[in-house]
């Protein structure tokens, strides 16, 4: 600073540059931008009844060919997840080549039951919180990741989530009262519980409220809970597959709320109405229709999988045609232990004028 | 080869090493391998003579001398020589001969003896003499074996029907007849027990 200060030949070039810098600025109309009328800078006015021209926040996300009549409209197409290419992807979630899923009917651990003393600390962990892990399954950057897309989806939604973390071989015990959970505050409003085993969506249970279930088809609610499985399995990681589960769940609540929204118009008298009553009554369980299984993971090509199990199989029939010839072989050979050779008799023959017993042969040098 | 040798019967063991070519573990395995053969070819046996020869003595004549004046210490006495197969190696000139009985002719031809020697050249260079037995007695009995008949043993042996049956098949040998003045004692004893006399037991 010191030396262009005291340098007056530079200051003057610095100084018409400069005017002519904010001179070129000054001036809109020389920009090189293009120009719109009046009539095109009209944005379109937004109708109650219309939901396809209806403009809201997050642009036209509404799934095409979704015309929802009151509360029996038709539930979005799941082939069609448009909104799945806004979901951001990264390397670990590339598209997998999966086969047809099959039903795991039994888990590769025994399942243990989530234990009183943990269903205690979750009635009382975090009560203001929608993620109940008190034994920090997740970690702390994570948990708070999860927590912060629960609380931009209550702001959003009317749909209030909940979700209780279990670990991959754990399960809820049959008789746990849910209700109680996260201080009782399931009882409230329009809730929804996700109780979540780590590294294993397809375990998942998914409660809610008796309000919504009785107004929503029990088939659009197992699509919702079946393609944010779908959606989960995408990731090999356990912590990318919740927060990819927590991510579609949102948008398909926000869908939900907005295919009936006579289920959520009515909402402010009971909203704060606390239920009352076992919490079988006013939070049921949601079971999908689909059975929802773990996709074969295979790294294979397609197509090459009846090789590799034919080729599995070939090495197998060898291994074990080898095994047999070895022990045929060493029973052969143990049963030629007891054989006995005999050779046919002879009758002497005189030689060189005597009996002799043996002579001729042969000799050689090794050397 | 008479006048070099004589004529005069003698005896040798299968295994002769007179030129200490072999250690004992070794000489142990080959005697294994004979007995094996043997057990599989009753009438056949092989003896193996490893020593160094006087340049006038060679060793098709000193295989042909034992085989008709040496009787050899097989596990069956009644082996004769007509069935031997005898293997002389001598270590300082690197010579070795094989030589048969006139009634294993037909079965190894001379023409499988070469062959057989050759096959025993290198072994024998590095003087691996178990490796070379091993490997002759592996050759000639696949040969004889084409011209042999298979008899099967029975496994399971039977109880013998009496004591002489057992002493019959127990290998037992008599070293001397025993004569009826020793066998009197015994005779007398078992009638004084008879009779319960006293006084003849006190004469005895």
């Amino acid at each position: 600073m010191k030396s262009r200060g005291s340098s007056p030949i530079f200051a003057l070039p610095i100084a018409i540059l400069a005017s002519l810098h904010t001179g070129y600025s000054a001036d809109p109309e020389d920009l090189p931008l293009p120009q719109w009328s009046a009539e095109e800078i009209v944005l379109p006015e937004a109708k109650a009844t219309d939901y396809r021209s209806e403009f809201r926040l997050g642009g036209h996300l509404w799934p095409e060919g979704f015309t929802p009549e009151a509360e029996g409209g038709v539930p979005p197409d799941p082939n069609k997840d448009e909104l799945l290419f806004f979901i951001p992807r990264t390397g670990k979630t590339s598209p997998i080549v999966r086969s047809v899923p099959k039903p795991q009917t039994q888990p590769a651990t025994p399942l243990r039951d989530l234990s009183q003393e943990v269903l205690s600390l979750c009635e009382t962990a975090e009560p203001d919180g929608y993620l109940i892990d008190p034994r920090t399954l997740l970690h702390e950057v994570q948990a708070e990741d999860l927590r912060r897309l629960l609380s931009y989806h209550t702001g959003e939604s009317k749909v209030t989530t909940y979700y209780l973390l279990l670990d991959k071989d754990e399960k809820l015990p049959t008789g746990a009262d849910i209700g109680k959970l996260a201080a009782g505050k399931l009882a409230k409003g329009h809730t929804c519980l996700v109780v979540y085993p780590m590294e294993e969506p397809w375990r998942v249970r998914f409660f809610m409220s008796r309000d919504i279930t009785d107004s929503v088809s029990s088939k659009y609610l197992g699509e919702i809970l079946h393609a944010c499985v779908q959606d989960a399995l995408q990731a090999s990681d356990g912590v990318e597959q919740i927060q990819r589960f927590a991510t579609q769940l949102s948008i398909r609540l926000i869908w939900l709320e907005r295919a009936y929204p006579t289920v959520f118009a009515a909402a402010p008298a009971t909203e704060l109405e606390v239920k009352l009553g076992p919490a079988e009554q006013w939070l049921p369980e949601v079971t999908p229709e689909v059975v929802i299984a773990p996709a074969t993971q295979t790294f294979l090509p397609e197509g090459w999988e009846r090789a590799a199990v034919l080729l599995a199989v070939s090495v197998a029939g060898l291994a074990v045609g080898l095994l047999l010839m070895i022990l045929g072989l060493r029973a052969w050979r143990r049963r030629e232990r007891h054989v006995v050779w005999i050779l046919p008799e002879v009758e002497p023959v005189t030689r060189l004028g005597g009996p002799h017993c043996g002579g001729g042969g042969a000799s050689i040098r090794y050397s | 080869l008479i006048a070099v040798l004589g004529h005069d019967l003698v005896r040798l063991d299968r295994l002769t090493d007179a030129a200490h070519c072999l250690r004992l573990r070794e000489a142990q395995q080959i005697v294994e391998m004979l007995d094996d053969f043997e057990r599989q070819f009753p009438q056949v046996f092989v003896a193996i003579y490893l020593g160094v020869l006087p340049q006038s003595l060679s060793l098709k004549e000193l295989s042909f001398w034992l085989l008709n004046q040496a009787a050899f210490n097989t596990k069956r006495s009644h082996c004769l020589n007509e069935y031997a197969v005898a293997l002389l190696v001598d270590p300082v000139a690197k010579n070795v001969g094989l030589n048969l009985g006139y009634a294993l002719e037909e079965c190894l031809p001379v023409g499988f003896l070469e062959r057989t020697l050759r096959a025993m050249r290198t072994p024998l260079w590095h003087g691996e003499y178990v490796t070379a037995v091993r490997l002759i007695l592996k050759r000639i009995s696949s040969r004889l074996r084409k011209t042999a008949r298979r008899v099967p043993q029975p496994r399971d042996l039977g109880a013998p029907e009496n004591t002489e049956a057992f002493l019959d098949a127990s290998g037992l040998q008599l070293l001397r007849k025993s004569s009826a003045a020793s066998r009197a004692p015994l005779d007398m004893v078992s009638k004084v027990e008879d009779n319960d006399s006293s006084e003849d037991a006190v004469q005895l």
